[in-house]
């Protein structure tokens, strides 16, 4: 995981496998309501049901204390999981 | 002189002119026989001895005033005759004389035999010959009619007892066998036109494939036998013994005989064999070599050897095993070659699984004419491919990679990689499953990836999904599983883990 924290909003670049594993310790270091947040997945080749409740968690907090929150750079596999699961079209996807 | 028909008279003849009379009247009479005889044959048919026959050749006797008329149809005479008449050869034509012939006599060939009239004051007339000519016409001609309707009706007999038997095998012999795990079993059976012999069966650790000698309904029936024998036989210790007492006495006494070959197997690849006269039975060694086992009995109902003889092998992991009848390697080209069992080892040798080997050889068949049953059963000792996730976990990198190896021709493979993981993560964090086992097992067109853990009782199937597209922290990854593996199968094993088997489609997109 990279996160550029010179700029504002934070560019969170994430990187291989976005799994239960992995999301376990980004929770402690990624989140929303400190400032924005641009979560760069354009390097994640495997995402699995808990990174989804991850993604979807951080859109609440987000909503919840006013900052803005955009997911981009999406493989395709990750979107066809997305799609799957029916919330690609609910997070705020940078299309 | 000639004959009156109407009064059966003689008559003396006294000028030309009452003899052109007269044979215009017999001319007459004639044609009125004739056109009654054959109304007569066209109407009613025939019956099925020759008495129609006779009485029109005896009719046709007293027409031409003969004492006597005989017939004789495929070499056998109607009525005893003179000895100078069953001495001299059939005629090639209409005759007026036989060689020693002791009275006046006019005997005419048809297709199958020939008739004779004898026993007349003068000689036969042409006339006489005439009315013969015809008769003998018309009686080849009913004698031929009557032997088609015979081959009809032996043909018809014939087709019914083959149908007949035809029914019998299907109902008893199946369509599809099935083996105990870790085997892979499959089998070709091509019936000959009319029924032969073949039968095979599958029941428990037990295959047996058998050739009774003979086609039709005696085939049927002991195939019937062995069908309901062999269950009972596989059942008790001694039951192969008592089933091969029984049947040897049987076959032997309806001078039949029949070769058998059983093989039983065990999870752990052990074999034993039994071969009573079948064709011998092929191992295929993962090295490519070809092991044959040979008879070590003569086939049932020839002559019974004192003690069975079993034979005892050991499958490595990939080995296969051919069992078939002689139909197979019997089969020939059209320069009469047999296919010999150097060929089925040939092609055996070309396989790496048993569907390979079912299709290259029904290929390499295609060029052959096969004129008999041919039954083709392949046997694969295939132990599953396991992997063991042990918990606490750091990762399921491993155990994916295991997936994709293992069913390398399921083409949607990182979904199943993604429903699989998160049916494990599901075990160990909500069943609290220690130790979760992947098998996988490979069938002709789908992986069956079978998960065994130990966390409390789950059953995928009874679980509903949440309805995609809410703004929910959880609850994706039953969707998932639902979505990517929607054939599943679930049980609870003695030790009461929970066994989750899902079916992968080959080739699946």
């Amino acid at each position: 995981m990279h996160v550029n924290e010179e700029n504002t909003p934070y560019v969170c670049q994430l990187s291989g496998r976005l799994d239960a594993f992995a999301v376990a310790k980004l929770k402690e270091q990624v989140g929303v309501s400190q400032s924005d947040l641009i979560l760069d997945l354009c390097e994640v080749n495997f995402i699995d049901s808990s990174a989804i409740a991850w993604l979807i968690g951080l859109y609440k907090q987000s909503r919840i204390s006013g900052r803005s929150f955009t997911i981009r750079g999406l493989q395709d596999t990750v979107r066809l999981i997305l799609e799957i699961t029916g919330v690609y079209d609910i997070l705020p996807i940078q299309r | 002189m000639t004959f009156s028909p109407f009064s059966g008279d003689l008559v003396p003849v006294s000028d030309p002119l009452e003899a052109a009379l007269q044979a215009l009247g017999d001319s007459f009479d004639q044609l009125v026989f004739l056109k009654e005889e054959i109304h007569h044959f066209l109407s009613a048919g025939l019956s099925d001895d020759l008495s129609d026959l006779l009485h029109t050749i005896r009719e046709a006797q007293n027409l031409v005033g003969a004492d006597h008329s005989a017939l004789n149809a495929e070499g056998r005479w109607s009525v005893p005759v003179p000895h100078w008449i069953e001495n001299a050869p059939p005629p090639e034509r209409i005759v007026f004389t036989l060689t020693g012939a002791e009275d006046h006599c006019l005997a005419v060939p048809f297709s199958e035999g020939w008739l004779v009239f004898w026993g007349k004051v003068q000689p036969f007339t042409s006339g006489d010959a005439s009315l013969a000519e015809m008769v003998a016409t018309l009686v080849g001609t009913a004698l031929l009619s009557r032997h088609a309707q015979r081959k009809l009706m032996e043909h018809q007999l014939s087709l019914r007892e083959r149908n007949l038997a035809s029914r019998i095998w299907q109902q008893l012999v199946p369509t599809q066998v099935r083996c105990i795990e870790p085997y892979h079993l499959d089998l070709v059976f091509e019936p000959a036109e009319d029924v032969g012999g073949d039968f095979y069966l599958s029941v428990g650790n037990w295959l047996a494939v058998g050739d009774i000698s003979g086609k039709g309904l005696p085939a049927a029936l002991f195939t019937a036998m062995f069908m309901a024998s062999l269950p009972i036989a596989f059942q008790h210790p001694s039951g192969i013994s008592a089933m091969e007492v029984s049947l040897h006495e049987l076959l032997e006494r309806s001078e039949m005989f029949a070769t058998l070959a059983l093989l039983h197997i065990d999870a752990q690849g052990q074999f034993q064999l039994l071969n009573y006269g079948h064709p011998p039975i092929l191992h295929l060694r993962r090295s490519s070599t070809v092991g044959e086992y040979r008879a070590v009995a003569p086939p049932l109902g020839t002559f019974r050897l004192d003690q069975m003889i079993l034979q005892h092998g050991q499958f490595e992991p990939g080995d296969m095993m051919c069992l078939y009848t002689d139909g197979l390697i019997e089969a020939q080209d059209g320069a009469g070659e047999l296919y010999q069992i150097t060929r089925l080892k040939e092609n055996l040798s070309k396989s790496k699984t048993i569907w390979d080997a079912k299709n290259i050889i029904v290929e390499s068949l295609a060029s052959y004419r096969v004129t008999d049953d041919f039954t083709l059963m392949l046997l694969e000792y295939r132990p599953p491919q396991t992997y063991t996730v042990t918990v606490p976990m750091e990762g399921l990198e491993g155990m994916e990679h295991f997936i994709k190896t293992q069913c390398s021709d399921c083409t949607q493979l990182e979904m199943v990689c993604l429903a699989i993981h998160e049916f494990v993560l599901n075990a160990a964090r909500h069943g609290g499953a220690q130790s979760i086992r992947l098998e996988v097992f490979e069938h002709e067109k789908t992986y069956a990836l079978r998960v065994t853990d130990d966390g409390s009782p789950f059953d995928i199937r009874t679980k509903e999904p949440y309805p995609p597209g809410e703004l929910r922290e959880g609850g994706y990854g039953i969707l998932i599983i639902k979505k990517a593996l929607p054939k599943v199968d679930y049980r609870q094993t003695d030790q009461g883990h929970n066994e989750t088997t899902f079916e992968l489609q080959k080739g699946f997109l």
